[in-house]
């Protein structure tokens, strides 16, 4: 395993940001940042809100280019838009005017998957999640779980070998969170794509995670690293009664308080300094 | 008997079974509810309706009640003479006759502003960077007062029908430009990501995003942008014409004949609403739209 390509690697990779205007200042999101995901491993991301998590998926979706270092996707440099990855984002972004069906058919039109396939594979995932009979529906007509359900689905049918989610779960119900995550792991171990599943939700990374990269606050760098050793497959609506789940959510949150209190000095800091 | 500690939690025993007739409750409970509703809906309906006549009514009550004792009938003329006039000019055919060239100016002014608009707006909307050069003249372009374009037509294409044309289309332009423009370039950031990285041409993203993105934008300008043309018909009309519509209005004032303006003014109103009815489907076209802004029609 260990002298295998990995999936993904990011190699001391920075990224700044520079805002709307003249005075903008130039933003350090990510500090030398470097970590490597195996093929068919499941990495959950957590950190403080605006560490750069998010900007890693956006790097190896090749939507942004690093600052420095480099971005890889099985050993080639990823240069422009990676349409070998698949991507889910917070917001479902389904086409409002195509129905459930038309929604996960796209990535196999664009992919020119031959058109009689469409058909019959989207159809068997939108079984799988149990979306049958809403075929016809428009996203505005489904629940935000449905529509979170297409989503997801509509990235796996194209059977890419990473996927990228980005809080998929953030804007759901706690009982629809827990049962999503539960589909996705199921979803998950049918094919093994590589995961990095980016969350506020530390519960949700042990859950359903290999292992867990903490970043530090901004700028974000990977803090600590994290294996979760719970037993697959895993029961997402008991994951806490698992022997093991304590400690490892104390650690990760302590880690994560820690960071959140340095970000905060840090904000008292510039505003003193200020005055 | 030792000391329970920790909370428990007991199940309450659900206090009646849910049987058939508790179904056949529900089901009555359900069929009431949708037969209040629909009432509520015939009567608010109704309501509409009555209240609706009932101002028709008042304002012409009011206008002749007023006529003649408020103020001078010179001012305001009566709804009789007005109706006479009305008659008069249907009996004679002056009507059809200058009532088609106002439509015809209308429509087709109307028609050659959209398409215009449109066929100039969507490589403007899909070239940010084109855009963003020729926005300053278009904005100048823009702020010319409309009805000024209405002398350099006429100085351009003579008193028949073209400046008329060329005027209602100049009135429609800029609203089914701008819409138009709008239309595309607010596709949401998201939706183009996610589509690109699923694998998206340039030509896909045009097909299955970009453009039925801004149908509706375009459909709305589209609905709202008739009587814009009917202005630019008349107001050309009004400028140099012995044709139409504001012709029959200009004529009627220059012979202090206020029932014969009011009689045209009013068939001007009364084919900008019938065109308004008969585009009204263009709203609801869009099966993925309805629910997500349902607007309310005035007509």
């Amino acid at each position: 395993m260990a002298t295998s390509t990995p999936a993904v690697r990011l190699r001391n990779v920075y990224k700044a940001f520079i805002g709307q205007g003249r005075t903008a200042r130039p933003l350090l999101a990510l500090e030398d940042v470097s970590f490597a995901a195996r093929p068919g491993e499941f990495v959950g991301l957590v950190g403080p809100s605006g560490c750069g998590k998010s900007t890693c998926l956006n790097l190896l979706a090749g939507l942004t280019a690093p600052s420095a270092g480099s971005v890889e996707h099985h050993g080639a440099q990823v240069a422009g838009v990676n349409t070998k990855v698949g991507y889910i984002t917070q917001d479902d972004n389904l086409l409002p005017w195509r129905s459930l069906l038309a929604n996960v058919e796209l990535g196999l039109e664009f992919r020119g998957v031959p058109r009689e396939e469409w058909r019959r594979r989207a159809l068997e995932f939108i079984e799988l999640v149990g979306l049958g009979g809403f075929e016809g529906h428009y996203p505005h007509e489904l629940s935000g779980g449905m529509r979170k359900r297409a989503s997801i689905i509509r990235t796996l049918v194209y059977d890419t070998d990473v996927v990228l989610m980005d809080e998929p779960f953030g804007p759901l119900d706690a009982q629809t969170r827990v049962i999503l995550q539960a589909e996705l792991q199921k979803l998950w171990e049918r094919d093994r794509p590589t995961v990095l599943f980016v969350t506020h939700d530390l519960v949700e990374a042990i859950a359903l995670s290999d292992r867990i990269f903490v970043f530090t606050s901004r700028p974000g760098t990977i803090k600590r690293e994290y294996r979760v050793d719970l037993p697959r497959p895993r029961d997402v609506f008991r994951i806490h009664e698992t022997t093991g789940f304590d400690d490892l959510y104390d650690a990760l949150w302590s880690d994560i308080r820690a960071e959140i209190q340095r970000a905060r000095q840090g904000e008292l800091q510039a505003v003193e300094g200020s005055r | 008997m030792g000391i329970e500690t920790g909370a428990r939690v007991t199940a309450l025993e659900t206090p009646l079974a849910l049987g058939p007739e508790a179904a056949s409750g529900s089901a009555r409970v359900l069929a009431d509810e949708l037969a209040r509703r629909d009432r509520a809906v015939r009567e608010q309906r109704r309501f509409l309706l009555i209240a609706r006549v009932g101002v028709l009514v008042a304002i012409i009550v009011g206008w002749d009640l007023a006529s003649g004792r408020l103020i001078r009938t010179f001012f305001v003329s009566s709804p009789g003479a007005v109706a006479r006039q009305l008659a008069d000019w249907i009996a004679s055919g002056q009507l059809l006759y200058h009532g088609q060239f106002t439509l015809t100016a209308t429509v087709l002014g109307y028609v050659v502003g959209s398409v215009a608009a449109i066929l100039l707006a969507w490589p403007l909307g899909l070239m940010p960077r084109l855009f963003r050069i020729t926005e300053p003249y278009f904005l100048v372009a823009y702020s010319i007062p409309a009805v000024a374009m209405g002398p350099i037509f006429i100085l351009w294409f003579g008193l028949g029908l073209t400046p008329k044309i060329l005027l209602a289309a100049y009135f429609v332009f800029f609203i089914v430009f701008v819409n138009t423009v709008v239309g595309f370039q607010q596709v949401p950031r998201g939706l183009l990501d996610v589509t690109r990285v699923m694998g998206a041409s340039r030509s896909d993203l045009l097909r299955a995003v970009i453009l039925p993105s801004a149908v509706p934008y375009v459909l709305a300008a589209l609905r709202s942008t008739l009587p814009a043309a009917m202005i630019g018909a008349v107001v050309g009309e009004f400028i140099a014409s012995n044709r139409g519509l504001g012709y029959l209005a200009n004529a009627a004032a220059s012979e202090y004949a206020t029932e014969g303006v009011i009689a045209a003014v009013f068939v001007m109103a009364l084919i900008v609403l019938a065109m308004t009815v008969l585009l009204r489907p263009l709203s609801g076209a869009l099966r993925w739209q309805r629910g997500i802004d349902a607007r309310g029609d005035i007509v």
